[in-house]
């Protein structure tokens, strides 16, 4: 195993806007656990949600584009693990599966490259690999030995949403009895609750025009995770984030007798534990505020 | 409310297409219900994803005027239960893209308020726009 | 169903469902059985559970589920779940197969001789099945079928004699050095080493397949029917007279399914490439290496294995010999320099008729671009003349 991890990292639009606060403390706690991130010189959207009409190549161009420039970082020799890493969920499972159709068809990769002459031509050498992937990679026990706080007593549910674990050639784990965030949490000291909606859907992108189907679906995940005896969810989605965390504020005009939890990037753990300073760990972005949890058990 | 039905040359054309794009085999399907069991979203919609499989099936257009296609958000977790190997998802994705493609698009973007869109992750907008537009 | 009813019948006050995709009792008798369960007020929803979830303070199981009848969804807590899992052959089953060297089917149960007209028997002559070892069934369909399998028992005990193939392994005593190469290389150990320190075939035993020939340095191996003279001698007659210019593929059909499948070709009157040549083998394992290069010697440019894809011994053995001999006849090619890929193999089913048109149609156009082998590379191809 390489000590350090070079590896192209495509960031996704939300990373650069809303959930600053994923990206910073990623790159951050990466670079104490060996993960060098190098962001990919060009990219383009990553072609949000995954298309699924079997007549729809050309909506499979914008994820291919990526991995062109991800093959040339690798010629340039920029990196040292050809693959691509994605911290957004979403992106991942599309970037994931568009890989997949073309991989696995001479002819739609043909078509993509011929539309895409400007470029050079794809290989299919990339692989994308999920943050979560690469950390157990590492082995989460080496990952425990370069704890510096470990987050005693912090009872945390494991969220996967949908995108990681779904559909199954896709999914980074088992798609019905995961680990891999549990044994995250675990690494950094935390206590992984066991509960049923760690797979729940969160109502994804009905949060722009059908917000009481996010806030109830949203409400029932956070109040599974309150009864099995969370204190705190972790999530690599900002749109999983974006749901159950500042939606919160719409179940509290729903219901007033909501009790509020906060929502973590699974980063902002890591890279709390790491010890890092506050500016990238980013607990400002977060809608409910995570600091009188943190302080009660002594972590800030 | 109970009614009668017609299976039609039409109802029989409207199924191969569906199969089409989707690339699912809808004959296959079983009618187990575990798609609909499992669906997060069962109570938001009209009919079970399980029923718009059977409607499909039979050739019955009025499907295309159910809420459910729109509801369904791609979570898969129907996609990895079906005992048939089907994925119902791709069948919703094919009857939204077969009424998208007659130019009815199910957002206005007017309908966003500034603040809201301000707020909201691109993701989430980006998503939506691609599910509910063509 | 018999649970429920069991149950219902010691504690009336337990509310029962039974969830199914599909319910039918079949058999004599069963449907009262369906109805005595529904008179109970056993209740029976069409729908497959989709999720299920412990409660972690009262311990109840909590099953989503759709009653597909009602278009409803029901999720609801139980005090106790029984899982109707499908059935399988035990684990334990394992080490008889492999002692008997049973096949098993696709399911994982053992496998009949034929569906219909050999249910009890297997592909192993002898040893019958009865019962859920063949698949899942009910106690009168097992007392049937071991009934049936008894008879069959009876049967074979009762002859006197028994009458065999006459396609058997035979080991020239005087060429035999006794150096037990071959003890290993068949699929029944059907060869012994006998007093004088010389190789037997044990002739009860032996299934003809001929995958123990190619093992044997001196030659002393050999099968009757299918004797190496017998085989040389046909692979001249094939390739004599090749007329200049022209190519050929020789084909060594296993005789179970790819001789079958060209001779149903030339029944039904279908076309292939008229480069083919066809030569009946009792199987893939008796095409030696030997052979493969004696028919590139005769002017052969292309050979094709064709085997047979059904899992019944002997194939999976013959297969893995004919593999072998395969692949010694690659390296004895390239140390010859001979170049390209010459030796193709392909398994077939007896129905594979478009499958071997295409396969040597494609064999044909790899053959174009392949130069003829030099009459002096020839020569040192075999040293058989
Ligand atoms: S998935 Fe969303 S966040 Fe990622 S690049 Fe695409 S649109 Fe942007
Ligand atoms: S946003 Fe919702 S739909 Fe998307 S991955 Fe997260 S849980 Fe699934
Ligand atoms: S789970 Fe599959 S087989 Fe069952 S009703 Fe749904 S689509 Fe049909
Ligand atoms: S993919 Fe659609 S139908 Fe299937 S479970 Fe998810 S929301 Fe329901
Ligand atoms: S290998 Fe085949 S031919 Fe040779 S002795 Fe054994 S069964 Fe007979
Ligand atoms: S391999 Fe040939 S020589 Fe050796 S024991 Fe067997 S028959 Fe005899």
């Amino acid at each position: 195993m390489k000590d350090n991890i070079k590896i192209p990292y495509f960031p996704g639009c939300t990373l650069k806007t809303t959930a600053k606060n994923f990206e910073i403390s990623a790159i951050e706690a990466g670079k104490k656990i060996g993960i060098e991130m190098v962001e990919l010189p060009k990219w383009n959207c990553c072609g949000v949600v995954s298309s699924l009409t079997s007549d729809d190549l050309m909506k499979h161009m914008a994820p291919i584009r990526n991995f062109v420039h991800a093959e040339e970082m690798g010629e340039q020799g920029l990196v040292n693990d050809k693959r691509m890493l994605i911290l957004c969920s979403m992106c991942f499972n599309t970037m994931k599966s568009s890989n997949k159709r073309v991989k696995g068809n001479s002819e739609d990769m043909k078509s993509i490259n011929d539309f895409m002459y400007l470029e050079k031509d794809y290989e299919g050498t990339v692989d994308v690999v999920h943050y979560f992937e690469l950390m157990k990679e590492i082995g989460f026990d080496k990952i425990a030995e370069k704890i510096t706080k470990p987050l005693k007593d912090l009872k945390i549910a494991s969220y996967y949403g949908c995108m990681l674990l779904r559909p199954k050639d896709i999914a980074i784990d088992d798609t019905e009895a995961p680990t891999i965030i549990e044994d995250f949490v675990s690494s950094v000291g935390a206590e992984p609750i066991a509960w049923d909606a760690m797979s729940r859907c969160c109502g994804s992108y009905h949060t722009v025009n059908n917000t009481d189907i996010v806030v109830n679906l949203a409400k029932g995940i956070i109040e599974n995770a309150r009864k099995s005896g969370a204190e705190a969810i972790i999530t690599s989605c900002p749109l999983c984030a974006f749901n159950l965390d500042n939606r919160q504020k719409l179940i509290l005009e729903k219901d007033p007798n909501f009790k509020t939890m906060p929502v973590f990037y699974f980063t902002q753990l890591l890279a709390i534990a790491l010890g890092l300073e506050e500016e990238f760990i980013g607990l400002d972005g977060n809608y409910i505020d995570p600091r009188p949890l943190l302080k009660e058990k002594n972590l800030i | 409310m109970p009614k009668k039905i017609k299976l039609t040359d039409n109802g029989a054309e409207f199924l191969k297409q569906i199969e089409k794009l989707s690339g699912e085999t809808i004959t296959m399907c079983d009618q187990c219900g575990t798609c609909s069991g499992g669906c997060p979203f069962v109570e938001e919609m009209d009919i079970m994803p399980s029923q718009i499989m059977r409607m499909t099936m039979l050739g019955q257009m009025e499907v295309l005027d159910s809420k459910t296609m729109w509801i369904c958000a791609s979570c898969f977790t129907c996609t990895v239960r079906c005992p048939r190997l089907l994925d119902v998802s791709k069948v919703s994705e094919a009857l939204r893209q077969t009424k998208l493609r007659q130019a009815i698009d199910n957002i206005n973007i007017d309908d966003i308020s500034k603040e809201e869109a301000e707020e909201l992750p691109s993701i989430a907008v980006v998503s939506a726009f691609r599910k509910f537009t063509s | 169903m018999k649970l429920a009813s069991l149950l219902k019948a010691a504690k009336p006050e337990t509310d029962i469902y039974v969830f199914y995709t599909d319910l039918r009792a079949f058999g004599k008798g069963f449907e009262e059985y369906y109805k005595k369960s529904q008179k109970m007020g056993i209740k029976f929803v069409r729908g497959k559970p989709s999720h299920f979830t412990e409660n972690p303070f009262t311990k109840q199981i909590s099953i989503t589920v759709e009653d597909t009848l009602s278009r409803q969804v029901i999720e609801s807590d139980f005090d106790l779940v029984v899982l109707a899992n499908g059935m399988g052959l035990s684990k334990a089953s394992d080490p008889i197969a492999n002692f008997l060297k049973l096949a098993k089917s696709e399911d994982g149960f053992f496998k009949e001789a034929h569906p219909k007209y050999k249910p009890v028997d297997t592909l192993v002559e002898g040893v019958f099945i009865a019962g859920t070892a063949q698949g899942p069934k009910d106690i009168p369909d097992t007392v049937a079928q071991a009934s049936a399998a008894a008879a069959r028992v009876m049967v074979t005990l009762a002859q006197k004699e028994f009458k065999i193939d006459p396609i058997l392994a035979f080991v020239d005593q005087n060429k035999c050095d006794g150096c037990e190469k071959c003890l290993e290389n068949c699929p029944k150990n059907a060869i012994v080493m006998n007093g004088n320190g010389k190789a037997e075939v044990v002739e009860a035993l032996c299934l003809g397949c001929g995958s123990c020939i190619a093992s044997c340095p001196t030659e002393a191996l050999d099968l009757h029917a299918y004797t190496s003279d017998q085989l040389y001698a046909q692979i001249d007659a094939i390739l004599l007279n090749k007329p200049e210019g022209e190519k050929r593929i020789l084909v060594f059909a296993d005789n179970n399914c790819t001789y079958r499948v060209a001779d149903a070709l030339g029944v039904r009157k279908m076309k292939y490439t008229a480069e083919t040549r066809i030569m009946r083998m009792p199987s893939s394992g008796r095409v030696t290496p030997n052979l493969i290069m004696y028919a590139f010697k005769k002017g052969a440019d292309t050979v094709l294995i064709g085997d047979c894809e059904i899992n019944n011994l002997p194939v999976p053995w013959t297969s893995k010999v004919g593999k072998e001999n395969i692949e010694v006849a690659k390296k004895r090619l390239e140390e010859a320099g001979v170049q390209g890929d010459r030796i193709f193999f392909e398994e077939f089913n007896a129905g594979a008729l478009q499958r071997f048109i295409d396969t040597v149609t494609n064999i044909s156009e790899t053959m174009k671009g392949l130069q003829p082998i030099t009459s002096e590379v020839k020569e040192g191809l075999c040293q058989r003349k």
